[in-house]
């Protein structure tokens, strides 16, 4: 007798139909998987018998073969249990009705008979859903990813028990009910702006990179309140859309760092790789392909504290993902693209010992330790970089002063209303915000009167800038326009976007 | 190409010895009015042994051959060098008269402006913006004058000079403390380049093959003064190379232009030391200078202020007046917003009328009259 139970397997972000069949024949008791298994699915031959059995159910003492099909394509993870548990008790003619045979079947099983929950469940959902499956069997414990996806039927369960209940018709369930998805007011993570003292240029310039998507780096000494300002950035960025929150999630449900309890996130990353984090750390791969920091901060934000600590290489791989919002992993098992599309805030010193251009202490740096430090960030990285600016340490009656300080959902309110215009601008552009503009969306986009091209003109004689400033400037004037609801950008916006480019006036 | 007399020095200076025993070995050989150096010794080695060790006889030995001459001239030729020798009238008249004026001077780029009228412009590699300030100030002004700027390619105040002279398209003077091929520091070699395309030149006592050592800094010093009418030291340290070239230079008998600094500055000690021992040499303008080297002045200090002001650019510059502020405060005391402010300073930055220094401070650029 053969059971056939439909399951789902994951490569990356894209879930695949495997047939989960098991054969009972006559003969010595043996138990073999077939179907290029991982350790994980080969010891599930363990937890699937004690579970059958723990769960008062027969597990049959003959001899047993399960395959996975697709037979060529190499199989990970424990979420194929349940699915081969109920093929067993299917081939073994303990479920008599024909049931099973409308649902997908996804759960990792423990020795007692109780479903655990696995992680990926969302991106395996959505696959299914998009191939045409609409009934479901899932663990209970996944139920929060689940119901977010309207037009299928999810049953939960938390036991094996049930499942075999349920599929006998012995009992009846109800699928879980869809939930109103619901962005977070405040993300737990995220600093207010009202609790920056001062730090005007700072905050402006988080404004505007939260608002047109722009890569900012900030520059100062030890203590000038960079990491804080930077954990302010994920409470101004613009509301989460439920697709975002979709990608989101799916990448979070693969890696296994979603919060089970909510389902789908409700909030945009915000993820600070230490510096010592491998390549690999960053940009996802490993032997299972997972995804890595860039993918995690997808949506959101990837911070990196004292940028040039991080190893050049890893610094180098950044440089695609910012072009493309993508990283593509190639292993020798697989080649899987993940998403990253984030908004880079990095942080540094002025140089090694931090105090080069204070006004209180003394650089103890040599020139050319200086000059060694500021090139560990190349070029090619910086050019991705539309805002650098400056943070000085704050002084101590701006700290005590009782002024009343913005907070951040006076500015996501701006930020909003300017990404609004974005998103209209660019809806037949196959972008969403000013960052992403090739030249051809600024030739388009930005253009100039007689006044502000006679300032930008200036600017390049007076501090020798490159040609590929020129985009970058005019990219943030856009977005400078755009929060002050202007059609056009006007000298002013140009002006103020010329402001934010530090760097490269360090001299040695 | 070079003359017989030519060849004998550069083979001479080739050898890379001690100044002393070189000095030595030369005027032997010049008592003895020899022509061909090379095949002299070849075949009177033993006459010299008396000043040198068997050792150094033996590596002198190995150059005695006109291959070993021919290879080093070819090398220079394929860099780009010009070799000057002593006797040839190329060689900077001024640095001639020297004491210990070097043998043979290898030159990159246009070796006519060694021959100009040079001013040395010389500082500590850590300026301050005072200094910065300073030395753009000073060497604009100068090479405007039809000086030609001397400085070492060093960080600090001698990059200042040397970009400062480049951008007004002027030629300048860069001495190395090693060979031509081997730029230091190698994060200057870009602007020793850009020196050599602006018409400038690039000289060294060494010839290619030679790294600099800590003492060749302090001995091209002498050749920095040497070959200029007098130096001016920008801004220097208590213990500083500039303070060398300032003593190169009085002892040379060149004029010396020394800066005043703040006393409290790490990097006006060694200036300011300098003007106590030298009152003469207290300088705080660019006229001062040229009336000194006996020069006509022809220098402009109007900021040539056609742009007119609007009212709150007016107020922001004369909140800047007395010193450098940082953005809160200017938007504190001209109740300025600061959006507007940072739009406005950056206008005022672009039109060169202040300037944006680290951690958001301006400061207005105020230059002596």
């Amino acid at each position: 007798m053969v059971g056939l139970v439909s399951s789902f397997g994951l490569n990356g972000l894209e879930g695949y139909l495997v047939e989960v069949e098991v054969d009972i024949k006559s003969g010595l008791p043996k138990y073999d998987i077939v179907g290029l298994p991982d350790t994980a699915i080969k010891e599930s031959k363990e937890r699937v018998e004690s579970a059958i059995k723990n769960s008062m159910l027969a597990f049959p003492s003959k001899r047993i073969t399960i395959n996975l099909a697709p037979a060529s394509t190499k199989k990970e993870g424990p979420i194929f249990d349940l699915a081969i548990a109920i093929s067993i008790l299917v081939a073994s003619e303990q479920i008599k009705s024909q049931k099973y045979k409308d649902f997908v079947v996804i759960g990792e099983l423990s020795l007692d008979g109780k479903i655990r929950a696995i992680n990926g469940l969302l991106p395996l959902l959505i696959s299914a859903k998009n191939s045409g499956h609409t009934n479901f069997i899932i663990p209970s414990g996944n139920e929060g990813e689940a119901s977010f996806i309207d037009g299928i039927n999810v049953f939960s369960f938390s036991n094996l028990l049930d499942v075999f209940n349920f599929l006998n018709g012995n009992i009846t369930k109800e699928p879980i009910k869809i939930k109103e998805w619901k962005p977070e007011e405040s993300p737990i993570l995220s600093e207010d702006f009202s609790r920056v003292r001062g730090q005007f240029v700072a905050k402006r310039a988080m404004e505007i990179a939260a608002c047109g998507g722009h890569n900012i780096l900030m520059v100062g000494p030890p203590g000038s309140g960079k990491t804080m300002l930077a954990r302010c950035v994920p409470g101004i960025l613009p509301d989460l859309t439920f697709e975002e929150a979709l990608e989101i999630t799916k990448i979070h449900s693969v890696a296994g760092t979603l919060d089970l309890n909510k389902g789908v996130v409700t909030a945009r990353p915000f993820r600070s790789p230490h510096h010592t984090a491998t390549t690999v750390a960053l940009t996802g791969g490993g032997n299972k392909a997972k995804p890595g920091e860039i993918s995690l901060a997808h949506n959101g934000v990837l911070f990196l504290d004292e940028m040039p600590e991080y190893s050049k290489q890893s610094l180098e791989t950044l440089r695609q993902p910012l072009e493309d919002g993508v990283i593509t992993i190639a292993r020798n098992t697989k080649t899987i693209t993940y998403p990253a599309n984030f908004i880079l805030v990095a942080s540094m010193n002025p140089c090694p010992c931090g105090n080069y251009g204070s006004r209180e202490l003394q650089c103890s740096c040599s020139p050319s330790s200086i000059h060694k430090y500021l090139s560990r960030l190349s070029g090619p990285l910086l050019d991705r970089i539309d805002l650098k600016i400056d943070v000085d340490r704050v002084k101590f009656y701006d700290l005590s002063s009782e002024s009343h300080e913005e907070t951040s959902a006076e500015v996501k309110k701006r930020v909003n209303n300017a990404r609004k215009i974005q998103l209209e601008r660019f809806k037949n552009d196959g972008i969403y915000c000013n960052a992403k503009m090739t030249t051809r969306h600024i030739n388009k986009y930005c253009k100039l009167d007689e006044q502000s091209k006679k300032i930008l003109e200036d600017a390049f004689d007076r501090f020798n800038m490159s040609a590929r400033g020129y985009n970058r400037i005019l990219k943030v004037a856009r977005t400078i326009a755009d929060l002050e609801n202007s059609e056009n950008i006007k000298p002013e916006h140009i002006t103020e976007a010329i402001s934010y480019r530090n760097i490269e006036k360090i001299q040695l | 190409m070079y003359t017989q007399q030519e060849r004998n020095l550069i083979w001479l200076d080739s050898l890379n010895l001690v100044h002393k025993k070189r000095d030595v070995l030369l005027s032997f050989l010049q008592n003895n009015n020899e022509e061909n150096y090379i095949t002299f010794l070849r075949n009177n080695i033993t006459k010299i042994s008396e000043f040198f060790s068997a050792k150094e006889i033996e590596s002198i030995t190995k150059t005695l051959n006109e291959n070993y001459l021919e290879k080093i001239i070819d090398a220079h030729d394929n860099a780009g060098i010009e070799i000057i020798t002593k006797e040839s009238s190329k060689y900077p008249s001024l640095l001639l008269n020297i004491i210990d004026a070097p043998l043979v001077l290898y030159v990159k780029g246009n070796a006519n402006v060694l021959n100009k009228n040079c001013i040395g412009i010389v500082g500590t590699r850590r300026p301050t913006r005072y200094g910065r300030e300073m030395c753009e100030y000073f060497t604009s002004k100068l090479t405007e004058n039809g000086l030609v700027s001397v400085s070492g390619l060093a960080f600090g105040i001698d990059t200042v000079c040397a970009q400062t002279t480049i951008g007004s398209k002027k030629p300048t003077i860069a001495v190395l403390a090693g060979g031509l091929d081997n730029i230091y520091p190698s994060q200057n070699y870009n602007l020793s380049e850009e020196i050599v395309k602006n018409g400038g030149a690039l000289v060294s006592e060494y010839p290619i093959g030679i790294r600099p050592q800590a003492y060749s800094f302090l001995e091209r010093n002498r050749i920095i003064s040497g070959l200029s009418l007098g130096t001016i030291v920008i801004e220097a340290g208590e213990k500083s190379g500039a303070i060398k070239t300032a003593t190169d230079c009085v002892e040379q008998n060149r004029e010396l232009f020394v800066l005043p600094g703040n006393i409290n500055s790490y990097a006006s000690i060694g200036c300011n030391n300098l003007i106590r021992k030298l009152p003469h040499c207290f300088t705080i303008s660019p006229q001062e200078v040229l009336a000194r080297l006996n020069l006509e002045a022809n220098i402009n200090n109007s900021n040539s202020n056609s742009v007119q002001f609007s009212m709150e650019e007016n107020l922001i510059l004369s909140c800047l007046d007395s010193e450098e502020k940082n953005l809160d405060d200017i938007c504190e005391e001209t109740e300025i917003s600061s959006k507007q402010a940072i739009s406005l300073l950056s206008k005022l930055e672009i039109n060169g009328i202040i300037k944006r220094l680290p951690g958001n401070y301006f400061a207005k650029i105020n230059l002596p009259n």
